[in-house]
Formats: C-alpha cells, structure tokens, sequence
C-alpha cells in the first residue's frame, strides 16, 4: 500500500474544494476571531499558521491512533482469514456508502455524530471567547478544529487505518491535511474562476477516489476469503 | 427524483437536509454547528461583552454538589456557572460542597443550572432536595471495587508465585494466558469506577494549569492500564493491571480518609444548626399556634416546654427553670434563668416552662451568627496554609520532571516498561497531598475545637497567630470584673439621693459602659425609673453628656470635669479620694457648672484571674493590664495580681502602649468600648456573651464567660502549629526518603501507593488528635 498517502493528498485536494471550501471557511473566520481580538501583535504574528499546524497534528495524531487499533485488532484476531476478508468488506461497505455521501446521494456520515459534533460546538465555544489569546491557543484551537466530526477525514481515516502502521498512517493524514491547505489557505476562489473544474465536479471526483478505495477493500476482502487472486503491481500489493 | 436542497452555509447540494430553527437547510450536523457558532459570535471583534446592569431583578440561590474531589474541581463548575447566559454572580465553596448562584430568573433556572453541573460528572441537588451523603457513595463505589481488588490481587499472587517458584513451564502458558484476561476484566470496572472521577479532575486540573496529584495518578494508572491492555492483546507477558487498579483503590482510600476528616470537622457547626429548631409554638393574639421561626414577627411571645430547645434568642417573660447553653459556651453545668434574663436559641430548657419575647430569630440569633462567622473561617485560608499549597506547586512539576528523568536513565538500562513503572513510584511517592491536606485540616480540628469550648475564632490564620502571642493585655473594666458592678457609695451635697441617682441614672440609662450599666441597675433596683434625656454624647475614656428638662448633666471622671469645665467642691474631691483609696471605681455627676454627687462603684474580681495570670507567665507570655481608671485604683491591682499596671489612660494611650509591645500581642477586652484597642492588637479578644458577636471587633470571642479560656486557646493553638510542623516534617523527610528508593528503581508501585495512603492516614490521625485536646 505504498501509493496511500499520495491518494490521501489527492482526498485532500479534491474533497477540500468540493465540500471543506464551503464549511471550513467559516470556520477559519471563527476561529482566527481570538487573535483580531488580541492587542499584541506577538500572539497574532502565526495564528494561521499554527492554527492549521494543530489541525494536521490532530489528523496524524488521529491516524496514528486508528492505525494502532487496527493493527491491535488484526493482531488479536490473528491468522484467521475469513475474519480478516470479513473486516476488510465491511470497510469497503461503508467506503462505498461514504463515496455515495460525499457525492451527495445519500444522507452524509456527520448524521451519525449528531451528538459529537454539539458537544464540539460547545467546546469551541469556550475557546472562541478567550480574552487574551496566546500563540499556543492558535494550536490548540487548530487540533480542536480537526476534532470537527466530518466525513471526509473519517474517510481518510478509515483508509489509513488499512495500512496497519501507526507511523505512515500518520504520515498519510498529515498529507491528507496538507492537501486541504490550498483550499483553506485562501485559494478557495479559485473554484469560483473557471480556470478549476466547478466545485460539483470536484467533488465527484473526491467521491470517485473513495469509490475506488472501497472496490479495492472489497477485492481485498474477497482475496482473503480465495474467491479472487491476489494481484500485485510491481511488489506493491493491490488486493 | 430526488429533491435538493443547498446547504445554507457550505453551498453544496444535499438529498436529506437538516434544518434548523429557523427553517435554513444544512447538509450535515457539521454545518449546522458552525452556522450557530458564527451567529452566537457575531460581536463586533474587540468588543467586550458588558456586564448585566445591576438593577435586573435577580435571585440568588445554593446548589448542593456532590463528587468533588479538589478545588480545580470547584473551578471548573464555577466557570462553567459563570459562562452560562444569565448568571451573573458564581461562587463554588468546595469545603461546604455548594455552589452560591445569582441569576436572571428571566433568563435560566436553577434547574437548568443544576443540568449544566450534572453534565460535566458531579452531582448537583436543588435547594430542598437532600444531598447524598458523599461519604456514603464514596464507600459505596469503594466496596463494589474492593471486591474487584480482592480478586486481582490474589489472580496476581498466583501468577506473581509461579516466577518467584521457577514453576513457569509452557505447559501451562494458556493457564497466564486465562489469568491475564481475568485480570483485565477485573481491572475494567475499578478503572471505570475509581479511575474516572480520578481522570476528570487531573485533565480539570491540567486545564486550569494547575497539574495536581490527581493529575499524576491519572496519567499513571491509565498508562499502566493501557499498556497491559495493548500488552494482553499483542500477547507479550507482562500485565500491569494489579498495579492500575491498586493505585487507583488506595489512591481513593487515601480520598476517603480526607472526606472522613473532613464530615468530622464540621460536626460541630452541623450540630450548632441541627439544635435550633425551625418552628415554634407563637402564642398569638388568635391563639397558639406552631409556624417556622422565620414568619414570627419581633416581640412574638414563643413557649417553650421542658426538654425542648429555644428556637429563638429572646427575653424571659415568665417562667423559670435551669437552662443547657452547653451548646454556646462548652459549659456542661445547666444555668439557672428567670424573667428579664436572656435565652438564646439552641440552649435547652432542663426543666422549666418559658414564655419568650422574641428578640432575634434566624440568622440573627447568636447560633446563627456563630455558624456564619464559622461559614466565613473556612472560606478564609491561613498563611500557613498558603505556603503547604505553594510547597505542593512546587513539587508537582518536580517529581513530573524526576519521573521523567527516572524514565530516561532506566528505559536505557532496563528498558521502556520497567522504567515506565520506575517512574510510577517516583510521581506517586512526591506526590505532595499529605502535605496539601494536614495543615488545614489541622487548623480545622483546631477552630473546632475552641468552638466546642465556648470561644469563637474568626479564622485559621488567627490560630496561626495566636500561637505566637507573648504579651497578653487586659483591658480592666468588664474584663478582670465579673459583672455587674456593685454601686456602693453615693455622695451628695445638697439634694435627696434618690432624687441625685435618678438623674444621673437617666444620664447614663443610653450609654452601654459597664459603669452606667451598673448605676442604671441600681436605681432600678431602688425602684427609680430613669426619665428618658435629649441630645445624648458619649464621650470614650471620659463619660456622658445629656439633656433633662433644659439641663445638661454631666456624669463622667475628672477628665470630663476638667472638658465640662466643672468646679470640684473640695469636700466632694475629698469624698472621691478616699473612695478611690478603697479600690473603687469614681462617677463624677454635674450640672449648672459644678460637681453636685459622687458615686463609688465596686468591682468585685473574677474568681479565676490569679490562676490565669499564672497559666500565662507559664506560657511564657508577659501580662499587663492597660484602664482609664485612677491610678489608686490600678494600683490595688498591681499589688493583687502582681503584674504591670498602666492606669488613667485614654483609648488614645492604651493603643499606644499596645502599638509599643514587642512581639506579637493579644488584647482582652469586652469587645464593645474597646473597638480601637482590640484592632490594634495582632489578636483581639473579646470576653463575655454579647448578643451582637458579628459586631464585635474581635478575633476571638469568649462565648463562654470565663477568662480560663484565653490560656487555653494559646495553648490549643501551640499545639496545632506544633502539629502543622510535624506533620510538614514528617511528611517531607517520608518523601524524600521514598523518593530515593523510587529513584533507584526498588519501589514497586503498588509499595509505593501504599506508602503514600500510610502517610495520608498517619497525617490525618495526627491532625484529628487535636479534637480531644484539654
């Protein structure tokens, strides 16, 4: 799975633009509103910065740990490859119904965290209203924001966790947040000047990208189970 | 096809919609969140939010809570309170376990507020519902978890013996195996249990940026739980979780203990309340009836039946019987009352039948005002304890750093998991919470106990300062006296006596010295009713001025004659001498510019003050005795005591001389015409039962009529501070030793848990000593 975190910068990319553009913007406002409240331009100088750097911490950090779990889980269920085929479909279920979502077909995965994402709120909440923001708030404000329960990172998520390496899951995340950076760092009208595909396009793609994710899982599953052969692409194995 | 809808704010279509309030649309939760969070934010930037004005009608209200465990916690729900819209004022008393709310009714409810704690783990009860008893759930959620306890530690002994014994054999590897997976099993619920409320409060405290122990421990047994789970399921073979769940058990012993100590010490305020009863039985115009004590009017006439306590501080009306004030003054023997003599609420009638005109009910009766004075001690912390609280600061980041530093020097020798448990034992042996608790517990048991005798202390710090008191003043009238004064001379030179102290009695009738009080009772006594007098002044050290029938009567000593500009008749000055030669205190009475009567006054001594002047000097503390009165006079003292006297002095004077003391210096004084002398005093004290304690301005207060109490508490308070030393020394030289052996990699951590909850215990039973102090 060598090719993982390239397709997770390329999630990034192509999911920032379609969906994050539209949500995240506000979100950038909100929470750089702390620092214009500041008086010293000391805590102000790298807010952004920081800002974004403890949003990509939070996904490696988020990767590493649903890598970890994953390896633990394969681990404690050991040598058994039904089991394995079995998890390996489940996954490729909801990475197909998460390429339906993203494509706006079916009803998006946040539903589910209906409750997290309240509880989210109401922590930024708290944060937004500091009185005097220090430089260090700009990064805990930033790893608050990659807490936001959002489809596309537990799409990325779920596919680092397919790795079973807790190090280049984190590698991978990080990517994938790097690949939300353009979009997030201003570059959003971009999508609105005709040189880019139209926002619905990219998006497509994004899902596109999830859908192939979840055919490979499914492929992976069903060469678990010796219902298809293992096929390999130059020592890189693709199911 | 389906329908679609745009997301109002991230501009993408969606098939399923939610919508908010006001009918827009949003794709996800997600979206939806962050439109809100962009309207509740929409303020101006730099715009702070104003404060309510004040003049919104507000209520005020206290919430019982529950499941504290240190003050990062009452931090935590005072911002949280404070945050909520609508609350204006919060306060969070984490001795008392409640929290002081003032709110727009308008705008929330108690309940709500209620929710809002409930919702961050503690438990939250609206007035009138009966807290649980904290203690009871504590030992509760300790006995579910002792069980599991019991079972791992003996799981662990078997599996401990099979190394120890060299009977490990792969044969019976799934047997480990088995025991490992009871092991975690067993270890879960006591995480859940114990662990959880342990966890909240260090990440509280670790937001607050106050790490505590708390916060140690968390970190501690939930990486040792984590690694034996992440061990136990990768299958290597060794599993911590004995270690997890004994420290988080001790961990919570050691709470308990604290809690326990804590219930003990405020018994007696508790007791203080529980005796006054809330209803009373008004006999009113229509008739009998019983009502709560807070509808009763002033002047309502109140009975009360042998056996049963006054709900009210009144005045006898009729009836007679013997009194219990134990509850007051600490005095077990039952006093004896009648009509005119004053009751108070809390005291029990022993065997008589009172009929009491009410004077003060409520928060204003002399128990309620000793329970808020007690409520305002805890609040208030000494500066001893300040100093265990900063020594605790200190201590947290360094053991985190010798942790850590154990951590890298043995995970290089002895690799990462033994160095994990190294440093372990290292953060629980400096953990620095027998320190934290001893002192102010200590303090505590001390308020209490002088409590428990008749005197009240302000707060902890003036134990703290009591102890180092060597130079005791008295301040003579009404204090080395036992009221009241006896009038035992009355000279005149022209008019009737009667007629001569009727006057003077009307003079001195609004004055609240002990001398006017004590010629007032003497006329009273000989059947004179004082007139009522205009245009009363009383003027400190000197004497009254007033007004009768277009008169203007001067009753005082000579310093007011001479400010009168009086003439003294020579047979009068004569008369005055030879009364001041007997001892007795002299009144001078005037009018229409000359001395027309002199009035001796005789004071009969306390029984008890050659003993306490003895106790004192064998404290080591000097003993002088400040008065306005006469020199002759004084000096009947000085030859009777044995003790410097300084006579004739003004307020002025007396401040000055106790200004002048070297050293830390306690003033005694009847708290009332000694104000400025008892401020200037490091420790005042006041002596006597006086129905306005919260005015007096004094830092102790002598409920108890009986000045044998002032030794007392000097020693009471030498022995607390001795016990804040040990226990400081002793809990340090504990840890530093501890720490060595932690250090050096020869301390298991459950040895080292159990160190601690020793230290804890050996801490807290030492402090809980002072409770049967003599």
């Amino acid at each position: 799975m060598e090719f993982m975190p390239i397709s997770l910068l390329m999630l990034g990319l192509l999911g920032s633009f379609g969906h994050c553009v539209g949500m995240c913007s506000p979100v950038t406002l909100l929470l750089t509103r702390p620092a214009q409240r500041g008086k010293s331009s000391r805590a102000v100088h790298g807010w952004l910065p920081l800002l974004h750097a403890g949003r990509l911490s939070t996904y490696a950090l988020l990767g590493a740990l649903a890598a970890g779990v994953g390896q633990a889980l394969t681990r404690a269920v050991p040598q058994v490859r039904y089991v394995q085929g079995l998890l390996a479909l489940v996954v490729a279920g909801v990475l197909i119904y998460m390429a339906l979502a993203a494509a706006g077909r079916v009803p998006p995965v946040e539903r589910a965290f209906t409750v997290l994402t309240r509880r989210w709120g109401d922590a930024v909440r708290q944060w937004t209203v500091l009185a005097t923001p220090r430089r260090y708030h700009a990064f805990l404000l930033g790893g608050l924001w990659g807490l936001l329960p959002c489809g596309l990172v537990y799409t990325a998520l779920l596919i680092a966790t397919t790795t079973g390496n807790p190090l280049s899951a984190a590698v991978g995340m990080a990517l994938f947040g790097v690949g939300t950076l353009p979009a997030m760092l201003g570059l959003g009208w971009l999508s609105t000047q005709g040189h880019l595909p139209s926002r619905e396009v990219l998006r497509y793609l994004a899902a596109g990208l999830i859908f192939l994710f979840g055919i490979q899982m499914a492929l992976r599953g069903l060469a678990a189970w010796g219902w298809v052969a293992h096929t390999r692409v130059g020592g890189i194995m693709l199911w | 096809m389906v329908t679609k809808v745009t997301c109002s704010l991230c501009g993408l279509s969606t098939t399923a919609p939610l919508y908010d309030r006001e009918g827009r649309p949003y794709c996800c939760p997600a979206c939806q969140e962050v439109a809100q969070l962009l309207e509740s934010s929409a303020e101006p930037a730099g715009e702070v939010r104003p404060p309510s004005p004040p003049d919104t009608a507000t209520e005020e209200a206290t919430l019982a809570l529950g499941d504290l465990w240190c003050t990062s916690c009452s931090w935590l729900i005072e911002e949280t309170l404070k945050r909520t819209p609508g609350v204006a004022q919060a306060q969070v008393n984490f001795v008392r376990r409640e929290a002081r709310v003032v709110y727009d009714p308008q705008r929330v409810d108690l309940n709500r507020l209620a929710k809002r704690v409930r919702r961050l783990g503690y438990r939250a009860w609206l007035p009138g519902e009966t807290p649980q008893d904290e203690e009871e759930a504590l030992v509760n959620r300790l006995l579910i978890s002792t069980v599991f306890v019991m079972h791992i530690m003996v799981t662990s002994f078997i599996l401990y013996g099979r190394d120890l014994l060299g009977l490990s054999s792969p044969d019976t590897q799934w047997l480990v195996q088995f025991f490992h997976i009871t092991l975690f099993v067993a270890a879960l619920p006591v995480m859940f249990l114990l662990g959880l409320p342990i966890l909240r409060t260090g990440l509280v405290s670790l937001l607050r940026r106050q790490p505590n122990m708390h916060t140690l421990i968390a970190i501690g047994a939930f990486s040792a739980f984590i690694l034996s789970t992440r061990n136990l399921i990768l299958g290597y073979e060794h599993v911590y979780f004995d270690t997890a769940a004994m420290l988080l058990f001790l961990v919570t012993i050691g709470h308990w203990l604290e809690v326990r100590a804590r219930n003990e010490g405020s018994k007696a305020v508790e007791r203080l309340w529980r005796q006054v009863p809330r209803e009373a039985l008004w006999i009113s115009p229509e008739g009998e009836k019983r009502v709560p004590v807070d509808v009763l009017p002033p002047g309502a006439r109140v009975r009360v039946q042998p056996g049963e306590p006054f709900p009210v501080d009144g005045v006898v009306a009729t009836g007679a019987g013997d009194v219990d004030e134990s509850l007051l003054t600490g005095e077990p023997v039952p006093v004896y009352r009648q009509p005119g003599d004053t009751v108070h609420a809390g005291t029990i009638s022993v065997d008589g039948t009172f009929e009491v005109i009410t004077t003060a009910v409520g928060g204003d009766t002399v128990a309620g005002q000793i329970g808020r004075l007690l409520h305002q001690a805890l609040w208030q912390r000494a500066p001893v304890e300040r100093l265990a609280d900063r020594l605790a600061a200190l201590m947290v980041p360094f053991a985190v750093l010798l942790a850590i530093g154990t951590f890298v020097f043995w995970s290089r020798t002895a690799g990462y998991e033994p160095a994990l448990m190294y440093a372990l034992s290292v953060l629980l042996i400096a953990c620095p919470c027998a320190l934290g608790l001893a002192t102010p517990l200590t303090l505590w048991v001390g308020l209490q106990r002088a409590t428990e005798q008749g005197m009240l202390v302000r707060n902890t710090s003036v134990l703290e300062r009591l102890a180092h008191v060597r130079h005791v003043f008295f301040d003579k009238t009404g204090t080395l006296t036992r009221h009241p004064l006896r009038l035992s001379a009355v000279h005149v030179r022209h008019e009737d006596p009667n007629a001569f102290l009727a006057r003077v009695a009307a003079a001195e009738a609004p004055a609240r010295h002990p001398l006017a009080e004590a010629i007032v009772a003497a006329a009273r006594a000989r059947g004179i009713e004082p007139p009522p007098v205009h245009d009363f002044e009383a003027l400190p050290g000197q004497g009254v001025i007033a007004r009768l029938n277009g008169q203007t009567l001067y009753v005082g000593n000579e310093r007011l004659l001479a400010h009168a500009q009086l003439t003294l008749p020579s047979d009068l000055q004569e008369v005055g001498e030879q009364l001041r030669q007997a001892g007795m205190s002299v009144v001078y009475a005037g009018w229409d510019g000359q001395v027309q009567g002199v009035i001796g006054l005789d004071e009969d001594p306390r029984p008890e003050i050659q003993e306490v002047i003895k106790e004192l000097h064998a404290l080591g503390c000097d003993v002088t005795i400040l008065t306005g009165d006469a020199p002759s006079a004084g000096e009947r003292w000085a030859h009777m005591l044995n003790v410097p006297v300084y006579a004739g002095l003004t307020p002025e004077e007396k401040m000055h001389y106790i200004q002048q003391a070297r050293g830390p210096v306690a003033v005694v004084g009847d708290g009332i015409n000694d104000g400025p002398a008892l401020a200037a005093a490091d420790i005042g004290i006041a002596v006597g039962q006086s129905t306005d304690i919260a005015r007096a301005a004094a830092d102790v207060i002598l409920i108890k009529d009986d000045l044998r109490g002032i030794p007392w508490l000097l020693r009471l308070a030498r022995a607390a501070m001795r016990k804040v030393r040990q226990n400081l020394a002793w809990a340090f030289v504990y840890n530093l030793i501890g720490l060595g052996l932690a250090v050096a990699g020869q301390l298991q951590p459950i040895l080292a848990a159990f160190a601690m909850v020793a230290s804890s215990l050996l801490v807290t039973t030492n402090a809980l000593r002072l409770r049967r102090f003599t």
